[in-house]
C-alpha cells in the first residue's frame, strides 16, 4: 500500500518541529528563568544533537523536493508508518526527559544528570530514528499521487 | 525532733509579727544577700502540692548542693490552706554530721525571704546547736547565665539577623496571668511553636534569660512554611505532590531554597547584634547542640518588666539546590510578617 509523499512528508515535518520547536521553547525559558543555573550551555547541548539533524534532514529535503523535478510521488505506507512511529515515540522521550525533571531532581546539576543520563538511551534510539527517516525518504518513488482520500493515512 | 521542736517555738515567736504570703510568693530563686554565708542560694519550687526546697551551700572552698526535700508549709489557722495562705515553710536537710532546719517567710511589704536556719548537731558532742538568720534576694538581673556545663550559652551579641521584632508583652502572660516565671513564659512560647508545627527546638543561655531556637525549615518567598515533608529537609526536594502552579514554578525557574530560623531571646538586658554573620550550616547546629528544656534555674526566675522577647530571623537563600545558602540581610519581609506568616503571634494569641 502506497500513501502519497507529500502528505506523509508534511505530516512528519509537522511532527517534527512541531514537539521540537515545543522543546525548544521550554529549554529557552529555563536558560533565560535560570533554571539551569549557569549549566545552560549544558543543556543545549544535550537537545540540539538530539533533535537538530533530523530537523536538518527535513528540512533538506523539502528544499529539494520544492526546487527538484519530483513534484510528486507515493511510499510504502510501512515504510512511513514505521518512521512516523518511532518519531513521535522519539520526540516524546525528548520531551519527557525535560518534563519530568521536577519530580526527578532539585539542582541544575540534577537536571543535567538526568538530561545526561538519557544519552545512554536516546543515542541509540536517535538512531533508529534516523534510519527508518531515511528509508522513509529513499523509498520514495515517483509516480502520479493516488486519488485524494483513496490511500490517505489515517 | 530537736529542730522540728526548734522550728515549732520559732514559729510561736514569729507568729507576733506580721506576716503574709502565698504559697507561690515562695517560688524561685533566691540568692543570700550575706555572701560570706554558709548557705549561698535557696531553691523552692512549689509542684502541686509539694513543696521543694534545695540549696547551694559552701563547702570548704567549692560550693555543693543540698538536694531538694520536701517542705512543710505552715498557715495561722487551721482552716487557711497553706496554698493560699502560707507563711512559713520548713525544710530539713540531713547532714552526716548534723541536721539543719531551714524556716522560711516572707516579711509584709518585703519582696525578700528570710531564713531562719537552725543546726543541730548529731554526732559531735563538743560542738553547739546554732540558729543563724539571713535575708534572701531574688537574682533577677543580678547574677550571669548558667555556665556551660549545665546550658550552653548562645552567641553573644547574637549574630547579625534578617529582620528582628518585639514580641508584645500581652501575649507572653496569657490572660489573667500576674507574677510570672521565666518558666511560664516558656510554656506560652513552646505551646504556640507546637501550634505552628515547631516541635524542634533548643535551648541557650542568655544574659539573665535564655533564647529558644525553632528548628531550621523551608518557606516560600512569601514567608509562609512550606508543606510537609518540604518544611522540614534541609534541601530543597523534587515535587512530592503535583499542583499546576508548583510544576511549572520547578519546569521553568531556579529551584531557589527559602529556610528560616527563629530564635525567641528573653532578656532584660537590651542588645544590639554583632556584624557577624551566621552560616546556614552553623544555624543548623544549633538545634543539636542546645539543651533539649530550660533548666530550672532559668525557669524560675521572675519574668519582670524589664523583660522583652525578642524574635531574631535568620532567613537563608539558596539560589539553585545544591548551592550554598547565604544568610539574608535583610530580609524582604518585616520579623513581625515572619512571626505572622509562621502562625506564631496568632498561636500566642489564642
Amino acid at each position: 500500500m502506497m500513501v502519497p509523499l507529500s502528505q506523509s512528508m508534511k505530516r512528519l515535518t509537522v511532527v517534527w518541529f512541531l514537539v521540537a520547536g515545543v522543546v525548544c521553547l521550554i529549554v529557552l525559558l529555563q536558560t533565560l528563568m535560570g533554571h539551569y543555573g549557569d549549566k545552560s550551555r549544558d543543556a543545549w547541548a544535550w537537545l540540539l544533537p538530539a533533535v537538530l539533524p533530523t530537523l536538518t534532514l527535513i528540512a533538506t529535503v523539502w528544499t529539494a523536493e520544492t526546487r527538484g523535478t519530483v513534484k510528486s510521488g507515493v511510499v510504502d505506507s510501512f515504510v512511513f508508518w514505521l518512521a512516523f512511529g518511532l518519531s513521535v515515540t522519539y520526540l516524546s522521550v525528548i520531551a519527557l526527559t525535560i518534563l519530568l525533571q521536577p519530580m526527578l531532581a532539585a539542582s541544575p546539576q540534577g537536571y543535567l544528570d538526568i538530561l545526561h543520563g538519557s544519552s545512554f538511551f536516546i543515542g541509540p534510539f536517535q538512531a533508529v530514528v534516523s534510519a527508518s527517516l531515511g528509508a522513509f525518504f529513499v523509498k520514495k518513488e515517483a509516480g502520479p499521487a493516488p486519488e485524494p482520500g483513496a490511500h490517505s493515512p489515517a | 525532733m530537736l529542730s522540728r521542736m526548734l522550728a515549732v517555738l520559732l514559729l510561736l515567736f514569729l507568729s507576733t509579727t506580721s506576716l503574709f504570703g502565698r504559697l507561690g510568693d515562695f517560688s524561685g530563686s533566691w540568692l543570700n544577700a550575706d555572701k560570706n554565708a554558709r548557705i549561698i542560694s535557696l531553691r523552692i519550687r512549689i509542684d502541686g502540692p509539694r513543696v521543694l526546697v534545695g540549696a547551694f551551700v559552701r563547702c570548704g572552698s567549692e560550693s555543693c548542693e543540698w538536694p531538694p526535700v520536701e517542705a512543710l508549709a505552715y498557715t495561722t489557722s487551721e482552716s487557711l490552706s497553706p496554698t493560699d495562705a502560707a507563711e512559713y515553710l520548713s525544710a530539713v536537710f540531713t547532714q552526716s554530721d548534723r541536721e539543719t532546719t531551714v524556716v522560711l517567710s516572707i516579711p509584709k511589704e518585703s519582696r525578700n525571704l528570710r531564713a531562719d536556719v537552725f543546726t543541730h548537731f548529731t554526732t559531735d558532742s563538743t560542738r553547739f546547736n546554732f540558729v543563724e538568720s539571713f535575708t534572701f534576694f531574688r537574682p533577677t538581673a543580678s547574677i550571669k547565665p548558667p555556665s556551660t556545663d549545665v546550658i550552653p550559652s548562645f552567641p553573644w551579641p547574637p549574630p547579625q539577623a534578617s529582620a528582628t521584632d518585639i514580641v508584645p508583652r500581652t501575649l507572653l502572660l496569657g490572660p489573667g496571668a500576674q507574677a510570672t516565671l521565666l518558666g511560664d513564659v516558656n510554656n506560652r512560647l513552646v505551646a504556640a511553636l507546637e501550634a505552628s508545627g515547631y516541635v524542634g527546638k533548643s535551648y541557650y543561655a542568655v544574659p539573665d534569660g535564655f533564647a529558644l531556637v525553632t528548628q531550621l525549615e523551608q518557606i516560600n518567598a512569601d514567608g509562609t512554611s512550606r508543606p510537609v515533608p518540604d518544611r522540614w529537609a534541609a534541601n530543597v526536594g523534587t515535587l512530592h505532590s503535583f499542583s499546576l502552579s508548583e510544576y511549572l514554578k520547578a519546569l521553568f525557574t531556579a529551584n531557589v531554597g527559602h529556610y528560616r530560623i527563629i530564635v525567641l531571646i528573653l532578656t532584660p538586658h537590651p542588645f544590639s547584634q554583632s556584624d557577624a554573620k551566621v552560616t546556614r550550616e552553623e544555624a543548623l547546629s544549633w538545634i543539636p547542640k542546645g539543651a533539649n528544656q530550660l533548666p530550672s534555674s532559668i525557669a524560675e526566675r521572675d519574668f519582670t518588666p524589664d523583660f522583652a522577647c525578642t524574635a531574631l530571623i535568620y532567613e537563608f537563600e539558596e539560589l539553585h539546590a545544591g548551592d550554598a545558602a547565604t544568610l539574608v540581610t535583610p530580609s524582604n519581609l518585616s520579623g513581625r510578617d515572619h512571626l505572622t506568616k509562621s502562625n506564631v503571634l496568632s498561636a500566642l494569641g489564642r
